[in-house]
């Protein structure tokens, strides 16, 4: 529930900001009457953020932690590893697992394997989680 | 109890035992809006304080308001400063007149606490005047805007340290995360994995960049208009002494440490470099600095530079009329 308090904060700015354009735009020559109004709503906002930062901070972040087994079940049964096998069985076989994916519910994995499509070495490899998260970095050691 | 003060348009009466006068009374009349006095900004209340006494101090190096006077308005205004008598400043935060209200019921109570100061009671307006002695030089239309200033830097440095410990929270989960592998998600679907660390580290560096933002918006804050020039040279209203040199907008800020970084400026010189644009500075009312990957604000509070205030009490005649 932090958030959803935290995000009132951010309506009630994004309010005040448009309070503050009015009254900065309504400004005539050499003087700006409405800056009581731009004083009230910028010191109110910036404090209430600081509050929403330290609340966000305190009550939400810190500390939080992850179910990690979840995670990579979701990474797992995720369609989206189709992508993975593109550069290797090019981009109509790959979709066509995707969708298979989706519909069956069976992950990308075992349907690539049923196809005969890969060796387990080769989806050992090409579909290793730690991998794909880090494209960049090569296959861990 | 109540005692007599008088303005231009007749004579009213007022509380005994506020330190607010006649001015205070017409604006709380005037301005029946929101409900919510000024006090319930204290940085505001500060920050006026703050624009007083350093046009006393000013008032004081030149000459042109005598020492005693100078001297106690320092001392009141110092009181408001260390956070006494904010409950006096009771106008509405919504007024007509561009914060003339505001500055008149700050000029209101520093007067009364000063008069006190030199053991005078409230309301004799003829040995220290809100006008005359405490708003000497000032115009609303820049006494006001520079508190304004003053009051949203010390809120932007506040903001800046929290928004450093909700960056420091991400990044700490962004290490713990370094190695836990998660969906990334796009247009509500399944994209490729990545990390959790990524996705906390990204969170991190955003409000970084916000709080740099946010740091180059409070240095602009720093150019003030005090110095009793608003429109018109010579304007009755700003009382500006002959030869006058704006002193209060020499020597006041000791926040000041080079020229103004416009936000323009700001924003050029960290597309042209890497170097931090915003210049470092420090000043007893918390300033932000600009935001480094070392921290959003490495504040530096203190007190303001200090100046003897001349304090007096001397017993004078009580010649007001109170009832």
């Amino acid at each position: 529930m932090t958030p959803e308090a935290v995000n009132q904060v951010c309506f009630d700015v994004i309010g005040a900001d448009a309070a503050v354009c009015a009254a900065a735009q309504a400004g005539q020559l050499q003087l700006n009457a409405f800056e009581p109004l731009m004083v009230h709503h910028l010191l109110n906002s910036a404090n209430r953020l600081a509050a929403a930062c330290r609340l966000l901070a305190e009550r939400c972040v810190t500390g939080i932690e992850t179910d990690e087994e979840r995670l990579r079940a979701l990474v797992e049964r995720s369609a989206g590893l189709a992508t993975a096998l593109n550069p290797v069985i090019g981009y109509q076989r790959s979709t066509s697992l995707a969708r298979e994916c989706r519909e069956s519910g069976i992950p990308v994995r075992e349907l690539a394997a049923r196809d005969g499509l890969l060796t387990d070495g080769e989806l050992d490899e090409l579909l290793d989680p730690w991998r794909l998260a880090r494209p960049c970095q090569g296959p861990t050691t | 109890m109540r005692r007599e003060e008088r303005d231009l348009i007749g004579v009213r009466e007022v509380p005994e035992d506020v330190y607010w006068g006649i001015h205070t009374l017409r604006a709380l009349e005037n301005f029946p809006l929101t409900g919510i006095p000024l006090s319930s900004h204290p940085e505001l209340v500060v920050a006026l304080a703050a624009v007083k006494e350093a046009a006393a101090l000013a008032h004081m190096e030149l000459g042109t308001l005598p020492g005693e006077r100078a001297g106690a308005v320092v001392a009141a205004c110092r009181e408001i400063r260390a956070g006494r008598l904010h409950d006096q400043f009771v106008v509405d935060v919504f007024q007509g007149g561009a914060g003339t209200s505001a500055n008149m019921n700050a000029n209101e109570v520093v007067a009364n606490r000063a008069l006190e100061i030199l053991g005078h009671p409230r309301g004799c307006y003829e040995h220290l005047h809100p006008n005359d002695d405490v708003n000497r030089s000032q115009s609303t239309n820049d006494a006001y805007p520079t508190a304004a200033k003053l009051a949203l830097y010390a809120s932007a440095g506040r903001l800046l340290d929290a928004m450093t410990v909700l960056r420091d929270a991400f990044g700490d989960r962004g290490g713990r995360f370094a190695k836990t592998v998660k969906l990334g998600r796009t247009q509500l679907q399944d994209a490729v994995p990545m990390t959790l660390g990524r996705e906390f580290d990204a969170f991190a560096l955003t409000v970084r960049d916000d709080a740099e933002l946010i740091g180059l918006a409070a240095a602009s804050l720093l150019e003030v208009n005090l110095g009793a020039r608003r429109s018109a040279p010579g304007s009755t209203r700003t009382r500006a002494s002959p030869g006058w040199p704006s002193p209060t907008s020499k020597p006041s800020h000791p926040c000041r440490s080079g020229p103004p970084a416009t936000w323009w400026r700001a924003r050029r010189a960290s597309a042209d470099s890497s170097v931090s644009p915003a210049p470092s500075v420090s000043s007893p009312y918390g300033c932000p600095r600009s935001a480094t990957t070392s921290g959003c604000s490495p504040r530096a509070p203190g007190r303001a530079s200090a100046r003897s205030g001349c304090r007096s009490s001397r017993p004078g005649p009580a010649s007001c009329r109170a009832r």
